[in-house]
């Protein structure tokens, strides 16, 4: 059974790059690929893809608004965001919102169908930036980490995201720490989903503190 | 606060001390007319006698005499009692209350009119009660009154030489005599009283200034002058609780050391020290004041008389000594001080001269008037002295506020300049990196792949060049984008990038990041320098050296990066290499570079600043050579 992908991209030569990508990928099934907002909202709607790609600038929208409109709703859709550096503003963004990983656009066309593959096995792409950022995030004493120890990292969680930070490779990190690389991703994937809960957790006691949620 | 300034206080008191004294002077020249229905005694008859029984009219001793009778001048030297006897005549029995006004009589009185005895002023024996200066005022009943000639008994004591003596005498209706004696009692007494209270408060006022302005001598010669003048008209009042010729002595010494203080005081008025003068001054006051106080009762008036000339003198020369100093430097305070002065002048010669030529019954004494006057006007002024200078000190207090805020504002200001220069300094400077790096590095790339594009012939891979460009690029925004400070993810963010070049030309990359390096002092210039050093030894490693396997090493505070390939001869390398460049590159970021090569590899080692254990990392790392 092959996954069901939809492409939200305005650039057409990035769009039928990574389209080409997808078509090559031989579990992947290209359903839709668009270049606006409405149209990527519409078919998120109509078709409820397994895979959510879309860049975050969009002519009329932001991508932003479709990664949480895929996390709140349609739960079997995955959101990855399309970024050309992998930095630690666009990824942490779409993190926030919800999404499970990042691609990046120059990558080589093998490698973007693998780490599509990868994030519905359950394994999320991460780099280096996007690890310090969040040992940062969720390092001790911050706020809202004691209130709400379910978000708070494991100690395997931390290491994970400590080695990546050094730039060990996933199945490095996995001879280091004697698991197997699927569980690695795993690992990532469960961090990232803190990380969204955690902002989720931070709204409202920001709304909590402004007066608006009683 | 400018009125203060101007002191029309000072002004106003010389006119009203000038018209106070005129006042003084015409109400004391003469007695004027006796208003009409009251008979003036001026013509009766006297009689020595030393007891208390009253002498008929019969008796042969008596003999005329006209008022006022001074008894310094129709009998010096003695003293005791002395019988007068008037007569007036009445046209009818008058039906309301009779009084008799005694402007002046000394020391004591007693009157008996038509053999009845209407009263006494107190004590008739020795020591006498004391009526100097005090108007009597007697009651007549109606009754004893009657129509024809009424006989007037008046018994007089006193003690020799002191201006004992009887003035002339009012009869008549008590609703026509009582404002006599009262306007008379008024200007004598009651005056006095008032100066005596306003004395005592600006020796108050005086003590206070003193106390808190120790430094500034004129205030204590206030206050003593003030304590002075409060003893002259105190004195004067006969209110001491002491004898007559010790209240005499107190009220005359207390005017010449009056005169004496107002030297030293007009002298630190004008800011002028001690002088001799002033001791001269100081010795013959006190010495007057001395004699007077021992010299036997019969001559203690002549003697202070005698030393009231000297006094006089010392008088004038403060008036005069105060003039100069107007002449030197105008000054309205120092006029007002000349003007009043000059008025006490005048007043003490006049009651000298009333002193010396017996007039006592003619003209009363005037300068225990001064005092109040002088010292209300330096009151007044040193008051405004006072205020002006706590104007003085809060427009200074407000001038220096004005002053430190604007201080504090320019400090601000040039603070604020400063931290935005040094900002537009760092952004300049971090432009102008920017610049360089994108003109070097991404610029020279994609001319290159512009230039090869165009060539259509060409077989050199254009997507060789622009991936370069592109991690190139990737380089220079992980320099921006991580932390200052934080190598290890600028490390593993180059293994990012350089793995798959590596892969490609079929390297092996070990990555051994155990220990995290920290980058002592290393900005993200530095930082990107030495990361470019490490990706050109990794491209080394990958295109020429032919090895199989490269590895990173990390210490505390250094990094390598070991090969086994072929290796070459650092002396002798080939342009290509960009030896030269990672030099540079280094130097620039203030790493010490070291390069070892040989036929089992190479060893690329870089040591930070800052870390004296930089030798001893280089030679951790030389133990961990390659296997």
């Amino acid at each position: 059974m092959k996954h069901s992908v939809l492409l939200v991209e305005d650039d057409l030569p990035t769009r039928e790059r990574l389209a080409h990508a997808i078509d090559v990928q031989p579990g992947l099934e290209l359903v839709a690929s668009v270049g606006t907002f409405a149209e990527g909202r519409q078919a998120l709607a109509a078709r409820r893809p397994r895979v959510l790609l879309t860049d975050l600038g969009l002519p009329d929208g932001n991508g932003l608004e479709l990664i949480a409109e895929a996390a709140t709703r349609y739960a079997g859709t995955e959101s990855m965001v399309i970024t050309v550096f992998g930095d630690e503003h666009h990824v942490v963004r779409a993190i926030r919102a919800g999404a499970r990983g990042y691609l990046l656009k120059d990558s080589p066309v093998t490698s973007i169908g693998n780490d599509i593959q990868l994030l519905i096995e359950g394994g999320s792409p991460i780099n280096p930036k996007v690890a310090r950022y969040l040992l940062n995030h969720f390092r001790e004493g911050a706020p809202g980490a004691a209130a709400y120890p379910e978000v708070a990292l494991t100690d395997r969680e931390r290491s994970v995201l400590q080695l990546i930070a050094k730039g060990y490779r996933r199945n490095e990190i996995a001879a280091k720490l004697n698991i197997t690389g699927n569980t690695v991703g795993t690992h990532i994937t469960k961090i990232y989903g803190k990380l969204s809960v955690h902002s989720n957790v931070e709204a409202a006691q920001k709304a909590i503190q402004l007066g608006l949620v009683r | 606060m400018k009125a203060v300034a101007r002191q029309p206080g000072s002004a106003l008191l010389v006119v009203v001390g000038l018209v106070a004294t005129l006042l003084l002077f015409f109400l004391s020249s003469r007695p004027g007319p006796a208003p009409e229905g009251v008979i003036r005694l001026e013509q009766g008859w006297r009689l020595t006698e030393p007891g208390r029984i009253r002498p008929a009219t019969t008796d042969p001793r008596w003999e005329p005499i006209a008022l006022p009778d001074n008894w310094s001048r129709s009998r010096p030297g003695a003293g005791g009692r002395l019988w007068y006897r008037f007569a007036f005549r009445l046209k009818q029995r008058p039906s309301e209350v009779w009084g008799i006004y005694i402007p002046r009589v000394s020391q004591n009185a007693a009157f008996y009119l038509n053999g009845t005895p209407l009263g006494d002023g107190g004590r008739m024996v020795e020591p006498y009660a004391v009526n100097w200066h005090r108007p009597q005022l007697v009651s007549v009943p109606p009754a004893v009154l009657h129509s024809g000639e009424n006989h007037l008994w008046v018994e007089v004591v006193g003690y020799a030489n002191s201006g004992a003596g009887l003035s002339r005498l009012e009869v008549g209706p008590m609703t026509l005599i009582e404002p006599r004696h009262f306007l008379r009692d008024f200007l004598q007494v009651g005056v006095a009283t008032v100066a005596t209270v306003v004395m005592v408060l600006l020796a108050l006022l005086g003590v206070l200034l003193w106390l808190f302005r120790r430094q500034e001598a004129v205030y204590r010669w206030f206050f003593l002058g003030a304590l002075a003048g409060s003893l002259v008209v105190f004195a004067y009042l006969n209110r001491l609780p002491a004898s007559f010729h010790l209240s005499q002595w107190v009220h005359h010494s207390a005017v010449g050391f009056y005169i004496y203080f107002m030297l030293p005081f007009s002298n630190r008025y004008r800011g002028i020290g001690p002088s001799r003068a002033e001791h001269i001054a100081l010795g013959y006051v006190a010495v007057g004041s001395g004699v007077t106080l021992f010299v036997p009762a019969v001559w203690q008036f002549p003697a202070i008389a005698l030393w009231h000339v000297g006094n006089a003198f010392l008088g004038s020369y403060v008036v005069w000594r105060l003039y100069q100093g107007l002449s030197q430097r105008p000054d309205p305070g120092l006029a007002a001080l000349f003007v009043v002065l000059f008025i006490g002048l005048l007043l003490g010669l006049h009651d000298e001269a009333v002193f010396l030529l017996h007039l006592e019954y003619v003209r009363p004494q005037l300068f225990p008037f001064e005092p109040p006057l002088l010292l209300l006007a330096i009151a007044t002024d040193l008051l405004r002295r006072f205020f002006r200078a706590l104007h003085e000190a809060e427009a200074l207090n407000s001038q220096l506020n004005a002053r430190v805020a604007e201080n504090r504002r320019e400090l601000e200001c040039s603070y604020r300049g400063l931290a935005e220069l040094r900002r537009q300094q760092a952004i300049s400077h971090e432009r102008e990196r920017i610049m360089r790096e994108l003109h070097d590095g991404l610029g020279g790339h994609l001319t290159a792949a512009l230039a090869y594009s165009e060539k259509s012939s060409s077989t050199y891979p254009v997507r060789d060049i622009l991936a370069q460009a592109l991690s190139e690029l990737r380089l220079m925004i992980d320099s921006l984008d991580v932390e200052p400070e934080d190598f290890t993810t600028l490390l593993a963010l180059l293994r990012e990038r350089i793995e798959p070049v590596l892969e490609s030309h079929g390297v092996r990359l070990e990555w051994s990041l155990e220990e995290e390096p920290s980058s002592h002092g290393l900005d993200r210039e530095a930082m990107l320098h030495v990361a470019r050093i490490l990706q050109e030894a990794f491209t080394n490693a990958a295109r020429h050296a032919g090895a199989s396997r490269v590895q990173l090493l990390t210490g505390p505070s250094s990094i390598a990066v070991i090969d086994n390939g072929s290796g070459f001869d650092p002396a002798a390398a080939p342009p290509g290499r960009g030896l030269e460049n990672m030099r540079k590159r280094a130097s620039l970021a203030g790493v010490a570079l070291k390069l070892d090569s040989g036929p089992n590899g190479t060893a690329l080692r870089l040591a930070f600043p800052g870390e004296k254990a930089s030798t001893a990392s280089l030679a951790y790392l030389q133990h961990h050579r390659i296997r």
